[in-house]
């Protein structure tokens, strides 16, 4: 069952990346979220979309980068939008209210229109 | 003429064309020309025989009297002295009338021709008498008469006498055979002719007489072979008075009865399939499984009836967490009674959200049915709103079966009844005035009965005698504190009793509503109470273990082990992910902080499968409710009552991203028991909440 996460970059036509995440997010997993996005961020870029398609599962670790992540992004005037979670991962953030502090989208193509041109 | 052999598997009416016939008419045809000819032959052959002796008789007779007459003609001549005188011209005479006969001739005494057609021959002897011999004869021979001859010749001779009786001449005739056997020979031809011509007409006349008597074979055939076809609307037109217009008459009338079951076969089936249809429709409109919400489990049952009846029920989550069910009773069965329940189920579905009163609910319901029942067709049904949080049940019954209460604490049954009138039974608003909403506490191990009256009224196999409420409250009183699938089970079983073999008239609804947060306690009891390893492992024997490293990059063999436990009841992917993410944070939480990251020690896991519910219901429908995961282990024991949620709204914690694990817990969990410090460790016992609500948590937010 382990598998281990892993993370592709895509530049879609208006040079907005997307990161598309899979695998399992767990407590280490979760840390090199962090470090990538962080790199992101230092590269200058404002907005990110990360999607969770291929991601089966997210620890409390996992759900607390989100929130880092968010936080860090919006804290230097941009955003982070989590694309495409699976059932069970968007179970647990309605669960624990984590949609109210998330910018969530139901697929890419959909977090992609919201980002500013 | 061979008749092929019978192809076995197919059609017969394809026998029929297959296979080589033999007509009948022309065997009965046949027979009877036979018998015709061999009556024609035997009569002409018996015929032939007789001509020849009756011609033989004639000529004879023919010829002695001839004979005879000659004689008596001589007898007076021949004492003249010139006797040629006067039998020449005789002799003459006779043999110019009959030129068939060989001679004729008179002799004297002494044999000598004294008349004869050639008069030269006066005084010769006549030799050929005596080189004839005697020929027998089925004549009367008179004194003086013989008949003489040989292979040409018939001769007839007879003496002449005189008045005293002295011979004195002889008179012979002769006839060549040959002139007999020409007549012979032409009565036979005749005969032949005649027989002929009479078998001709006799093997003709019985051919064609067959043919018409067994005309109607044909018809009767054609007949039989439409029947055969499937054709029973056309009838065999025979006008025929014999055996054989009698059998058409009944194969018409066969035909026709045939038809008549024909068309009562078809619509019984047509009837018996729109029963399976009413019957699926109910079927589909009920709920499949046990709902769990909270420390309540709401369940049901349905046996459906011989006829298809108009029970109905439903169990449905409503908005703040609350459950809402229905249990109604169409009067009317068949598939009119199923319409009515389909609008109900409709109406039900659009309207049980907007609704927080049952009583609005069941007016609504009313509003919503009442100008599509027919006159006649109403409708009772009891709805109620269940908090599971509160244990509060907020009720009305519009003339349903009153609500049966079990209650723990008494061991007594509660009858609530209710002064409601049935939906659409009095038109005009006047059921408003008769409904209330009515409030009902429930807690731990009571249970509610509602049920149609299927139940109480159920007729007693010989006695017609109903079951009662008696017999029902006293199986409640005896099983509640067993279950309530338990309960479910017992009153099946009783009724199933009660009525026998005899075709159950009525559809049968139970629907339990059972407070069942107490069987969490009673495990988390038991464990306190087990003072060392042996008694932990003695009461865990039947649970499934797994021991594990306490190692957050192994945590994900927890999944594997879920997808292993045989006794877990059958989860969806989405499920199983929660119920992963639940454990994965209870033992990342025990490793990270109860072990602070020591490796090589390790955290016991079980999964404890209820048994007393499984046992009652022979099987059946599972949730997570029905089991516990206990997580034991040796490490520091958890604050349980230092922890509270992480304030979220704050941005600061927010951006520490900490302290979710246990929140996640927390969420999933409906009840969680930790036991810090036994003897036999930290024990967490924890059940996972069913996953009904995660039906309301679709929405993305963005």
């Amino acid at each position: 069952m382990s598998s281990l996460m892993e993370i592709k970059q895509v530049t879609d036509q208006h040079g907005h990346p997307v990161l598309y995440v899979s695998g399992r997010i767990d407590a280490a997993a979760a840390q090199t979220l962090r470090e990538e996005c962080a790199v992101q961020r230092a590269a200058g870029n404002k907005t990110l979309v990360v999607s969770l398609a291929d991601v089966s599962f997210v620890s409390s670790s996992g759900l607390g980068s989100f929130l880092v992540i968010s936080e860090e992004f919006k804290g230097a005037g941009g955003s982070v939008i989590f694309a495409a979670p699976v059932r069970s991962v968007r179970h647990v953030l309605k669960l624990l209210n984590l949609d109210q502090f998330l910018d969530l989208a139901p697929d890419v193509e959909s977090a992609l229109d919201l980002v500013p041109v | 003429m061979t008749a092929k052999p019978h192809r076995r598997d197919g059609p017969d009416h394809d026998r029929g064309q297959q296979r080589s016939v033999i007509s009948m008419r022309l065997i009965v045809s046949l027979a009877a020309s036979a018998l015709v000819s061999l009556s024609v032959i035997g009569v002409g052959s018996v015929a032939e025989r007789n001509a020849r002796e009756t011609l033989t008789s004639e000529v004879e007779t023919r010829l002695l009297i001839e004979a005879g007459n000659l004689a008596y003609l001589s007898s007076d001549a021949l004492l003249d002295d010139f006797p040629e005188l006067t039998l020449n011209p005789v002799v003459n005479e006779i043999q110019n009338k009959r030129p068939d006969l060989a001679f004729v001739t008179v002799l004297d005494h002494e044999g000598r021709i004294q008349g004869h057609q050639d008069p030269r021959r006066r005084g010769e002897p006549f030799p050929l008498l005596d080189e004839l011999a005697h020929v027998e004869t089925t004549l009367d021979l008179g004194a003086g008469e013989q008949f003489l001859g040989d292979d040409n010749l018939l001769v007839a001779a007879v003496d002449a006498s005189r008045a005293d009786g002295q011979l004195i001449g002889r008179a012979v005739v002769g006839l060549r055979r040959e002139v007999l056997e020409a007549m012979v020979t032409r009565s036979r031809l005749q005969i032949l002719l005649i027989s002929s011509v009479l078998l001709f007409v006799g093997v003709l006349a019985s051919a064609l007489l067959m043919r018409f008597l067994l005309r109607p074979i044909s018809v009767l055939r054609e007949g039989l072979a439409r029947i055969g076809r499937g054709d029973l609307d056309t009838p065999m037109e025979m006008k025929d008075r014999t055996e054989l217009g009698l059998l058409a008459e009944t194969v018409n009338d066969m035909a026709a009865r045939i038809k008549e079951s024909q068309t009562d076969l078809v619509e019984k089936e047509r009837l018996a399939h729109e029963m399976d249809l009413a019957r699926d429709i109910q079927l589909s409109l009920l709920p499949a499984t046990s709902t769990r919400s909270g420390d309540f489990v709401i369940e049901g049952s349905y046996q459906a009836a011989a006829e298809v009846g108009g029970d109905y029920f439903d169990v449905f989550a409503l908005p703040d967490d609350k459950v809402g069910f229905i249990v109604a009773d169409v009067a009317g069965k068949g598939l009119g009674g199923c319409l009515v329940t389909s609008m109900l189920a409709v109406l039900i579905r659009s309207l049980r959200d907007g609704h927080d009163s049952p009583r609005e609910m069941l007016i609504a319901l009313e509003d919503g049915l009442v100008d599509q029942l027919a006159p006649g067709v109403f409708v009772t049904a009891f709805y109620g709103i269940l908090e599971p949080q509160s244990g509060r049940l907020v009720w009305a019954s519009a003339a349903h079966s009153p609500l049966l209460v079990y209650r723990s604490n008494t061991g007594t049954v509660e009858k609530l009844k209710t002064r409601g009138i049935p939906l659409g039974a009095v038109r005009g608003g006047v059921l408003a005035g008769t409904l209330e909403d009515h409030v009902l506490d429930l807690v731990d191990g009571d249970l509610a009965l509602q049920y149609t009256d299927g139940l109480n009224e159920a007729p007693h196999a010989e006695t017609q005698e109903e079951f009662g409420f008696e017999r029902v409250i006293e199986t409640l009183v005896d099983e509640s504190g067993k279950g309530r699938r338990r309960v479910l089970y017992r009153l099946g079983e009783q009724i199933s009793q009660w009525t026998g073999d005899q075709l159950q008239s009525d559809d049968l609804t139970l629907l339990a509503i059972s407070h069942e947060g107490a069987s969490h306690n009673a495990v988390a009891k038991r464990l306190t109470t087990c003072g060392s390893e042996e008694d932990l492992r003695a009461n865990l024997a039947e649970a499934s273990h797994l021991e594990l490293p306490t190692d957050m990059g192994r945590l994900d063999v927890l999944r594997d082990w879920l997808e292993d436990l045989a006794s877990l009841p059958e989860l969806t992917a989405d499920q199983l992910d929660l119920v992963e993410t639940g454990l994965h944070e209870l033992c990342a939480n025990i490793i990270e902080h109860g072990y602070a990251g020591e490796p090589e020690r390790s955290l016991d896991l079980w999964w404890l499968a209820n048994s007393s519910d499984s046992d009652a219901s022979g099987g059946g429908s599972h949730s997570l409710m029905e089991g516990h995961f206990l997580v034991r282990d040796r490490g520091v024991p958890f604050d349980a009552e230092g922890w509270s949620p992480p304030d979220l709204y704050d941005r600061v914690t927010r951006l520490k991203g900490r302290g979710l694990g246990l929140l996640v817990v927390d969420k999933l969990a409906s009840d969680k028991t930790y036991l810090p410090d036994t003897a036999v460790g930290n024990l967490c016992l924890v059940r996972f909440r069913s996953l009904l609500d995660s039906e309301k948590s679709e929405e993305i937010h963005v």
